[in-house]
């Protein structure tokens, strides 16, 4: 017998996600009228976890503090003048770049010690 | 060649405008496909700027080969049209020796990939002939009690059809989706807790639906961009596109 069988998703995987969406749409609906527009706010935020430095996060923290901006905000700036960079060929990656020793990665970027 | 059946015996629910963009879908992605119109409204042909004739009629009573009553409404897209004559053409299947297999006596020589059956909102015996002849049941209902009652008939005949040892396949297609109500995404949450994977992704309502049978045209020539075939919003999980992809699956299967 093959070892190679797909179980057929119990419920339209299209059809799952539409329902989940409205079930979070009663949810807010249910809260106290104050905690709506922050609850849906929230739920249309698009957020990422990410691995960061320590000392990059508090520099970056205190840019946004000076530029009286939020972290976020500076964060998704400063991303896409980089990406920006990197497509224009003014940044290139491979002399950063690291062998890594996680199996899901061949390499593993090396940021520069000074980030201020 | 596969056979797919629009079923729901609640009328506007609908069909038509399923069958028709389906139809003309699987024709634009290379599949030649025939849809025959079963509803004495000759709605099909309408909705895709033919005229309306008596196709069945011809097929069933004067015995007219398919390639000779066959319109082309598109590249890969026949049509046999309907009129009020489908009316009288039911009356002959009833009295005929094997009312419930004359359909797929006449269609089994069709020369296409995919044959698409536009239901009449009723139950009678061209409707059984038709669940006779079929591989696959689409069953287009609106999330309202009364049209999800719909599906329990068309489901009961089915039931009798499998009796008879014929294979077939279903899948529940909801329409008119309205996102902004309570009670249908309450009609939605029952439809998938009773039919389970066998629900697809529902069509949004969608004002196009109903403005494109006035020019002549299928949705995908008068609005690919709709909600109706695309989704909403971002999303983009519902709707005909969506539909269609799933329909190429069946007729691929």
């Amino acid at each position: 017998m093959s070892n190679n069988l797909n179980r057929r998703p119990a419920i339209d995987p299209a059809v799952a996600d539409i329902l989940a969406g409205a079930e979070r749409k009663k949810r807010i609906a249910s809260l106290p009228k104050a905690e709506r527009a922050k609850a849906r706010k929230d739920a249309a935020r698009h957020k990422v976890g990410l691995d960061l430095p320590p000392d990059l996060h508090e520099t970056l923290r205190q840019i946004a503090n000076k530029e009286k901006v939020s972290i976020s905000s500076l964060v998704a700036f400063l991303s896409q003048h980089g990406v920006e960079e990197y497509r224009a060929g003014k940044i290139a990656l491979d002399p950063h770049k690291r062998l890594s020793r996680c199996a899901r990665f061949e390499y593993v970027l090396m940021l520069d010690k000074t980030c201020e | 060649m596969k056979i797919i059946t629009i079923a729901n015996q609640k009328g506007d629910v609908g069909k038509t405008t399923s069958a028709v963009t389906l139809a003309h879908g699987l024709a634009m992605t290379e599949h030649r496909t025939l849809l025959v119109d079963l509803d004495p409204q000759g709605h099909v042909a309408f909705a895709l700027g033919a005229e309306k004739a008596p196709g069945l009629y011809r097929l069933i009573v004067d015995e007219d080969p398919i390639d000779q009553v066959a319109v082309q409404a598109r590249e890969n897209l026949d049509i046999i049209p309907g009129d009020k004559r489908t009316e009288k053409a039911k009356r002959t299947v009833v009295i005929s020796n094997f009312p419930t297999e004359i359909l797929g006596r006449i269609l089994q020589p069709a020369d296409y990939d995919v044959v698409i059956l536009d239901m009449a909102p009723s139950l009678d015996v061209l409707h059984v002939s038709a669940l006779m002849a079929s591989d696959w049941v689409i069953i287009p209902t609106k999330l309202d009690a009364m049209a999800v009652d719909g599906v329990n008939e068309v489901l009961r005949s089915m039931g009798e059809v499998v009796e008879r040892g014929h294979r077939l396949g279903y899948s529940i297609l909801p329409t008119f989706f309205d996102r902004t109500t309570r009670e249908t995404v309450v009609q939605l949450q029952a439809l998938v807790d009773t039919f389970k994977g066998h629900v697809w992704p529902p069509i949004p309502q969608d004002t196009h639906a109903r403005e494109a049978p006035a020019y002549g045209k299928s949705l995908w020539e008068y609005c690919s961009k709709s909600p109706a075939v695309m989704g909403y919003g971002t999303s983009l999980v519902a709707g005909y596109a969506s539909t269609l992809k799933r329909t190429v699956e069946v007729v691929c299967e």
